[in-house]
């Protein structure tokens, strides 16, 4: 079964002029997938991922995750339960620690997120996968980007979410740096069996899943 | 909860955000002076009604039963100067209390009962009803409840006072109000002879002093005017002999004196023996319905007053005898309603004039609100593509209005907990500063009165975090109709 299935999905901005820029899409994903989309600056790479992850209202179509239809009024919890988002900014909260940027997904989800409760764990489990331990109660500002965009993995999987969406995860990192991020985040996701999803621009990042499909024109082909 | 613990990491002052900081410690500030200015106000205020009230209740008692036109119009009351048993003259209520009969009236040697007048009451039973007798057993039915008769007469006084080898001359025109031997909390307005006698309030009112039929107490006033504990004079009242209307006269001796508070009439009150009050009532014969005498009655409580009322007045019906009796709390007296009502309406204006203020001091919270929004926008967008839902964002903003009030709140009240502990010195300092007393101690006495009403905090609590939270409304519907997505595309 599709983790994420996506229908007939159409997206146009009205303003400030008419932009049409999803045309029908027709994609699913599956348990384990990783799956790369790539496509020029502005050919709405950005805009499918934030549909997908519920983040945006299709103009037309809809999104299955698994199996339901997402609505406007289960959308939140679809995406705070089945759905982790890693950005090219890293989108950390920077008045807090780096295990608190890590277990406000669960706090949000009103689990309970005192030290030795599972979120807990589990939150310093994913800060020793992605390398960070030694980091656990520094302040986010006071780290480098590459620390800050592990940190925006080991947060994007907090809730074991089934699907992760990457939007140029290492967009903002230097070369070496940006090798560690993609080894990071396609490892724990295929420990973790997880769908991830990259829209990139980085070759190699995108060699890496094992889909590539091109956006062009509110079209995705597979390549 | 985590909406809770972001709206108290929004609120830390940081310097990154110094205009939101500023203006949530201005917003604060603000708000914490006008709960401290709320709450020492109406302390300061129920401490001064509630000894102006004490001291009225031990002039006057907490209820009173006077009675009406009819009770003056009926067989019960009427009969007494057409019966030999009563020595043809009419009684007042402490005497019909103690009279053997209900109806004195004997038809063998008394005059025939004018036509005119009204028939006995009797009740179903067909026995006669006697409504003194039946109030006093009324109310003396309910729990905790005792009840007295009172009764004013009206004299004049003159005191001689000699100090010094020079001899002075008091003269005033005064109503005469008997002790009441139920009455407890008469030492709360007697004030001790320390400067002569050295005698305190209790040592002044033994029953000796009090049932003696020349002791009087005498406003504070006398005192002021020279007059000391142990002068003489006497009161003089006229009396109907068989010639002619002739002056009489009883000897009296200022026992104390005593604080009448604000009672318009009292400065002309002498408490004196039941006795002599009765004497001269008695000879002026001046019963009227609304003042010459009635009931007392005495309860510990007085803030139940009004259910007392309700229910002496549901004992009365039940009695057949609601009619005879005008039943009034302290707060109804003749001469106690204006001041009352003066004081309840000040206290309203004043509350008015209290949610203005925290309304406008509440309004700096949805300024401080919003720029914090605009500030927060980013991590709005975060948190919603975690999972948070437009209402949580939104309680977030809330909350942060709702802290604000209540944090505010709290400082106003340590603020006016600590102002009023040490009110005297601030009130010392005012009056150093201003070179005279800041205020009248004929008024609010030697020391000034207060009492934290928790009425008023709850109120303020209530109300604050009322205001707070309606100014928290707007900006967190801003907050919770950003989307995600256009925040996260612009940033």
């Amino acid at each position: 079964m599709k983790v994420l299935q996506a229908h007939n999905v159409h997206k146009t901005f009205h303003r400030p002029a008419e932009v049409r820029v999803l045309s029908g899409i027709d994609f699913g994903i599956s348990e384990g997938e990783t799956i790369a989309i790539m496509g020029a600056s502005g050919e709405g790479k950005s805009t499918l991922l934030h549909i997908l992850g519920t983040l945006e209202t299709p103009s037309k179509g809809s999104i299955e995750i698994n199996g339901a239809t997402v609505t406007r009024n289960t959308k939140h919890a679809i995406r705070n339960k089945h759905i982790g988002f890693i950005f090219q900014s890293f989108h950390l909260l920077e008045d807090y620690t780096t295990i608190d940027n890590i277990l406000m997904p669960a706090r949000i989800g009103r689990k309970s997120v005192k030290k030795g409760y599972p979120a807990y764990l589990h939150a310093q489990e994913l800060l020793e996968m992605v390398g960070l331990s030694y980091r656990e109660h520094f302040h986010v500002k006071l780290l480098s980007g590459g620390e800050r965009q592990r940190v925006a993995i080991a947060r994007a999987l907090c809730n074991s979410p089934d699907i992760i969406l990457a939007d140029e995860p290492s967009g903002n990192l230097d070369h070496a740096t940006s090798q560690q991020v993609h080894e990071i985040l396609i490892s724990c996701a295929r420990q973790h069996n997880k769908a991830i999803i990259v829209a990139t621009h980085d070759k190699e990042l995108a060699g890496m899943c094992d889909t590539i499909y091109i956006l062009r024109d509110g079209i995705l082909t597979r390549k | 909860m985590f909406e809770f613990s972001v709206a108290l990491k929004y609120l830390m002052p940081r310097r990154r955000q110094l205009s939101v900081s500023i203006i949530a410690i201005v917003s604060v500030f603000v708000i914490s002076m006008v709960v401290w200015l709320i709450l020492v106000f109406f302390s300061v205020t129920t401490g001064l009604e509630k000894i102006w009230t004490d001291k009225l209740i031990a002039m006057t008692a907490p209820i009173r039963l006077n009675p009406t036109n009819n009770y003056y119009d009926s067989y019960y009351y009427k009969i007494d100067v057409i019966s030999s048993s009563s020595d043809y003259t009419a009684k007042s209520v402490g005497e019909k209390y103690k009279a053997p009969f209900t109806d004195p009236y004997n038809g063998l040697n008394d005059m025939e009962i004018p036509s005119y007048w009204p028939l006995p009451h009797h009740d179903s039973n067909g026995d006669t009803i006697d409504p003194v007798k039946g109030a006093f057993n009324a109310i003396t039915s309910l729990a905790g409840i005792r009840a007295s008769d009172y009764e004013y007469a009206i004299a004049q006084m003159h005191l001689k006072t000699i100090h010094n080898d020079v001899q002075t001359s008091l003269t005033q025109s005064c109503y005469l109000s008997a002790f009441d031997e139920e009455n407890s909390i008469i030492d709360k307005i007697i004030i001790p002879d320390e400067s002569n006698t050295g005698l305190t309030a209790q040592e002044l009112i033994t029953p000796d002093n009090i049932t003696s039929d020349e002791n009087v107490f005498v406003t504070k006033h006398f005192r002021e005017s020279g007059v000391v504990v142990g002068d003489r004079g006497y009161l003089s009242y006229y009396a109907p002999t068989a010639g002619a209307l002739q002056e009489q006269r009883i000897s009296i001796r200022v026992a104390g004196f005593y604080d009448p508070g604000i009672i318009p009439l009292g400065g002309k009150f002498v408490i004196a023996g039941k006795e002599v009050t009765s004497l001269i009532s008695a000879a002026t014969n001046h019963y009227d319905t609304t003042f010459g005498n009635g009931i007392n009655v005495w309860f510990s409580d007085t803030d139940k007053a009004s259910t007392v009322k309700e229910s002496i007045i549901h004992k009365l019906r039940d009695a057949g005898i609601d009619k005879y009796w005008n039943v009034q709390t302290f707060k109804e007296y003749d001469f106690t309603k204006d001041l009352v009502e003066q004081l309840q309406s000040e206290r309203l204006l004043f509350t008015l004039i209290a949610v203005i203020i925290i309304i406008v001091a509440c309004s700096n919270i949805v300024s401080m609100l919003i720029l914090l929004v605009n500030d927060k926008k980013k991590e709005i967008g975060i948190l919603q593509s975690m999972g948070a839902s437009p209402k949580s964002i939104a309680l977030i903003f809330g909350s942060c209005g709702v802290l604000m009030g209540l944090l505010s709140t709290g400082i106003g009240t340590i603020a006016a907990l600590f102002t009023l502990a040490n009110l005297d010195v601030i009130i010392g300092m005012l009056s150093a500063i201003q070179g005279h007393a800041v205020f009248n101690s004929a008024f609010y006495g030697d020391i000034m009165p207060h009492e934290l009403d928790f009425e008023i905090v709850r109120f303020i609590l209530i109300s604050t975090g009322f205001i707070s939270l309606i100014a928290g409304v707007v900006p967190a519907l801003k907050a919770s109709l950003m989307k995600p997505a256009e925040i996260l595309r612009s940033e």
